[in-house]
């Protein structure tokens, strides 16, 4: 309905003479009548939204409000006016033991990056590249899109410097952040040779012994009410992911249920239609629906086109390390044709201003830290650096999407979806927004939709709850619980499950709002190994039992996780 | 005596497949008393030939028919598919074109210069007729490129030579993801031609160039942009030893399912199956069908823009040697669902249990000459008695008709296999071996579970029976 908007709504005379009868009865003080008063208007309400046909679009228009969702297209130009952060303004309360790791985090992570810097010359300010460079450049984009170019051609149109193969290209991997959560993550970590040493590192568990603070004070949902949260995925009802491979006619009619929810167009119902999964032929539309994202507009693909545009001009030492986290898409099965879509789009994100006020939480390299404590922590020996350029790069980092490990296999399964790199990127944006940043976040939520450290917590309550002897095992063999599942839900499970059952596990994720299933997936195969795992006799052999869950069906473990026994 | 096998492959995918049933390998050339033999062509055209003594018994089986190059030899191929697309034209049925318009040089080369002056800018890709893996296949854009096989220069000893080519208009605009051209290779199954009764494996793959699709004549000698073979994509400097550049079926489905819609992709998925079915029943009348013989075929298909299915070469031996982990679970379960699928289930007493043996027993006679509709990954697309009987139904003819159709499935071939029946007819033979293979393989029962589904975690059934195995919960 785009003949109507907010401002419509609020100057709406019938809105506005009802708003004026209601005070007027308010001042008057008549408390019964109030309550009358406020019933006959919503129903009153009702009445006018149904009968002028835009009741969806108010439907939405309160949900995407009440909701906080990002890229609301609905919410149009009044998306600035709504504060997303919420989080951020908590950070004074944040635990202690979080606030330390998130500041390690940080120093480490700013010391990776000088490092890097001095390497490559490249500066964190996107630079415009040398004249000639971009003469070249330029002649290489007459013809092709700008998106086609940064893909294809890749490192080489972007001249991204080789260096030297001894040097980690990756900022911060999901070891790291694991040894920042359980503050162990020193300025020389990066020093000790592979992830196997650094993980050695780690403490058993992080949560649950005493002096291991960072998570310790987390409460996570308690088993019952998770199961409560996830009460949809119970067995008696029916799922895409189980049953539709069953019966025929039960995924022919949950596609013609989507096509008919698409249709009505109502965010909500898209949101609680994935819960039970999405067919493939309508998820893309649904994903979006349930983002409240419009079709792709001719803006859209304007604005991707506008950032590839700024990518091939500027330099920036982060595509360097983008560069070599898709790198890694490469090698995988179901991905490697979409490699250059995914270098097209991360390099763009990168240089997306608009994002970073719409997180949900903030990213740990964030300003969260006060001006203090970071110069004192992440600059120490190098004087060569002036303060004032560090502030700018401070702010620059407050202001920039970095490359976190893994950050490719995010995108990746968004590819089976588009075909169009502009749509990917349009849906990235929006799930980035509202869900990954949660990955690459130190925020100190839990409930019902935690951040890594929540989540981490999460998984390590519901195995030691459902299954303490795989704790026990594990602490027997020295391995660290949180480091078994750290990859999986760093990266989604993208690259571990197959790529059906990686969407299927995402349809829940969008459907309940929260990255819950990710830790509950971690301890279901956990779970559903556990003879293999507990015959292990060395760490070694866990990864290895692990390392392959290719063959593994998402929706069915999780419910025998939650629902069975 | 337990089942003994043959073959002429030493490839894992095959000899582990025939050992862990438990079957006894013959080793020596001279010993004939196999019940299965996974033979090369020049074996069968051996065993077959017309100056061997050899007959072969009741029972047994070999992966190859004796004729089938007719379907296997590009020209031939096309020779059969041109007769048949002219007999259903005739009839007046449908006869959509199956594969690109063709020629066989040298003998259609003044055909094939009539149609290349109606359109002299198309590409044109050149193939011999009988080599395989990409060997000495290449583009054309100019007549000029090969006046070599017009047949007026060629010595007349020469124009009938085993070495001919075919010539195919290249379809060049096929579709592409990631902006690369592939082509499908699909594992059919066919257990007799007569009636012609036809398996597809849901496992397959898509085959990726290593380099990015450029349309148009810049890169007609590029092989790497235009030809999928694996054999040649092998020795590309992009080609991926970790994934070898392949793509499974599922994993295309899903794409296109997203891309193009779901009824396209079912729809496509049935012209592929159309494809391949017209082009069997082509050759139906030619190939000897020897009941002896059932083949593996490995169809290669390419799909256009408008998602329409070319196929464009079939093989009688398709590559079972394998590059990639996922490459060799794949054909491992292709090869283990063939033998499923085409040996009778008393060959695998253990993984029969015996109630259910005891109930097929009972089953009229009628219902075992009706062939399995699904062994493993295959599935049966195509059962001429059954598309008759349809077809009678549908006329609602006299009782005469459909009985005497009844009669004649029954006479004909088992529903496992060209030989079946006559195995089965002596139940005594049945009973005895069930009792051997129960015998020698008891203790590895539990493994066996295997030979039906090795697709673990499917369905609901796992993940519960895991719960239950866990106390916690």
């Amino acid at each position: 309905m785009p003949s109507l908007t907010w401002k419509d709504i609020c100057e709406n005379s019938v809105c506005r003479e009802i708003h004026d009868n209601l005070k007027e009865q308010y001042l008057r003080g008549d408390e019964g009548f109030q309550l009358t008063c406020i019933s006959s208007l919503e129903a009153h309400l009702r009445q006018i939204m149904e009968k002028s046909g835009h009741a969806t679009y108010i439907e939405n228009l309160s949900f995407a409000v009440s909701e906080q969702i990002a890229f609301a297209s609905i919410l149009e130009s009044h998306t600035t006016a709504i504060t997303f952060q919420d989080d951020l303004h908590e950070d004074h309360g944040v635990h202690s033991g979080l606030k330390q790791a998130q500041m390690k985090a940080q120093a480490f992570f700013c010391q990776k990056l000088r490092e890097i810097q001095l390497l490559t010359h490249w500066t964190l300010t996107p630079t415009l590249r040398p004249q000639s460079h971009v003469d070249q450049i330029c002649d290489v984009l007459e013809s092709p899109q700008p998106w086609d170019v940064l893909g294809e051609e890749g490192s080489a149109v972007l001249g991204i410097p080789q260096l030297p193969s001894m040097v980690k290209k990756d900022l911060i991997g999901h070891i790291e952040l694991l040894l920042a959560l359980a503050g162990q993550l020193n300025k020389d970590s990066h020093s000790i040779s592979g992830p196997a040493a650094r993980s050695s590192k780690l403490p058993l568990t992080l949560g649950m012994v005493q002096f291991l603070p960072p998570l310790q004070s987390l409460q996570p949902l308690a088993i019952n009410d998770l199961r409560a949260f996830l009460s949809d995925l119970q067995p008696q009802e029916r799922h895409v992911g189980i049953d539709d491979r069953q019966q025929v006619w039960f995924k022919d009619m949950k596609l013609r249920a989507s096509r008919a929810l698409l249709k009505e167009g109502s965010a909500l119902n898209c949101r609680s239609f994935l819960r039970f999964g999405c067919p493939q032929g309508s998820r893309a539309k649904m994903w979006e629906s349930a983002l409240c994202l419009p079709p792709l507009r001719t803006e859209d693909v304007m604005l991707f086109a506008g950032l590839c545009r700024d990518v091939l001009m500027k330099r920036s030492v982060t595509d360097v390390i983008t560069c070599s986290d898709v790198q890694s898409i490469a090698d995988t099965e179901h991905f490697f044709l979409f490699e250059e879509m995914i270098r097209a789009v991360l390099l763009a994100l990168s240089r997306d201003q608009d994002l970073m006020p719409c997180l949900s939480s903030p990213p740990f390299w964030s300003s969260a830290i006060s001006g203090q404590d970071a110069s004192s922590s992440a600059l120490t020996k190098e004087d060569c650096v002036s303060t004032s350029h560090d502030q700018l790069q401070q702010q620059l980092l407050s202001n920039t999407i970095l490359p976190v490990q893994g950050i490719a296999f995010l995108v990746a399964p968004l590819c089976y979806l588009y075909e169009h790199p502009a749509d990917v990127y349009r849906l990235f944006r929006s799930m980035y927004a509202r869900f990954w940043c949660k990955l690459h976040s130190m925020s100190c939520k839990v409930g019902n939709s935690p951040a890594l450290p929540g989540l981490i917590r999460t998984y390590e309550h519901v195995l030691q709850e459902l299954d303490p002897e795989i704790v026990v095992h594990l602490h027997g063999l020295g391995l660290p619980v949180a480091a078994v599942a750290m990859p999986w839900i760093c990266t989604a499970f993208v690259g571990g499950l197959r790529t059906e059952e990686v969407l299927l596990l995402w349809d829940r994720i969008l459907g309940l709002d929260s990255l819950l299933p990710l830790p509950l997936m971690a301890v279901a195969i956990l779970c559903f190994r556990r003879q293999v795992i507990l015959a292990c006799q060395s760490k070694d052999e866990v990864h290895e039992v692990l390392s392959d869950i290719s063959q593994l069906q998402s929706i069915p473990l999780l419910q025998a996780l939650l629902f069975q026994g | 005596m337990g089942i003994r096998f043959k073959t002429d492959f030493s490839q894992f995918v095959v000899s582990a497949n025939l050992k862990r049933r438990g079957w006894e390998e013959i080793t020596s050339v001279l010993d004939d008393d196999w019940d299965i033999y996974w033979a090369n062509v020049a074996t069968v055209k051996f065993i077959f030939g017309p100056d061997n003594g050899l007959r072969l018994q009741a029972g047994q089986l070999i992966n190859h028919f004796p004729n089938h190059y007719e379907l296997t030899r590009k020209d031939l191929l096309v020779k059969n598919i041109k007769r048949h697309q002219r007999t259903l034209k005739r009839d007046g049925g449908p006869s959509d074109d199956i594969i690109p318009t063709t020629f066989v040089l040298p003998q259609d080369y003044a055909l094939f210069v009539e149609e290349y002056r109606k359109a002299p800018n198309t590409t044109w890709i050149m193939k011999p007729s009988s080599r395989s893996q990409g060997k000495g296949i290449f583009l054309i854009n100019k007549l000029s490129q090969i006046k070599a096989w017009s047949s007026n220069l060629l010595p007349p000893a020469m124009r009938h030579s085993a070495d001919s080519y075919v010539v195919s208009r290249y379809i060049d605009n096929p579709l592409l993801i990631g902006g690369k051209k592939f082509d499908l290779r699909l594992y059919v199954v066919v257990t007799s031609f007569k009636p012609l009764q036809v398996y597809m494996s849901k496992l397959g793959f898509a085959r990726f160039c290593n380099l990015k699709y450029i349309p148009g004549a810049d890169e007609i000698d590029n092989e790497y942009v235009h030809l999928t073979n694996v054999a040649i994509q092998k020795n590309g400097e992009d080609y991926n030893e970790k994934h070898g550049n392949k793509w499974t079926l599922e994993d295309l489905r899903l794409y296109i399912e997203a891309i193009r819609g779901v009824e396209t992709c079912e729809k496509l998925f049935s012209e592929i199956e159309g494809v391949v079915i017209k082009s069997l029943k082509a050759c139906q009348n030619i190939i000897i069908n020897d009941r002896h013989c059932f083949e593996l075929y490995g169809f290669d298909i390419i799909l256009d823009q408008e998602l329409r299915p070319w196929l464009i070469e079939v093989n009688a031996s398709p590559s079972l040697s394998t590059t990639t982990q996922s490459d060799r679970l794949l054909k491992f379960k292709v090869i283990n669902d063939v033998l499923l699928l085409v040996t009778p289930p008393d060959w695998l007493p253990l993984t029969l249990d015996t109630s259910s043996a005891q109930t097929q027993g009972t089953q009229p006679q009628r219902s075992l000459a009706v062939p399995r509709t699904s062994v493993g990954s295959f599935r049966l697309i195509y059962d001429e008695e059954a598309e008759a009987e349809r077809q009678v139904m549908s006329f609602s003819r006299s009782q005469r008709a459909s009985s005497e159709v009844g009669g004649a499935s029954f006479s004909a071939n088992g529903p496992w296999t060209p030989g079946g029946a006559l195995r089965r007819s002596g139940s005594s033979v049945g009973v005895q071996s069930s009792q051997q293979g129960s015998g020698s393989g008891a203790g590895s029962r539990p493994g066996t579970s295997s030979y039906q589904s090795s697709d673990s975690g499917s369905g609901r059934r796992r993940p519960m029976s895991a719960a239950r195995a866990r106390p916690g919960l």
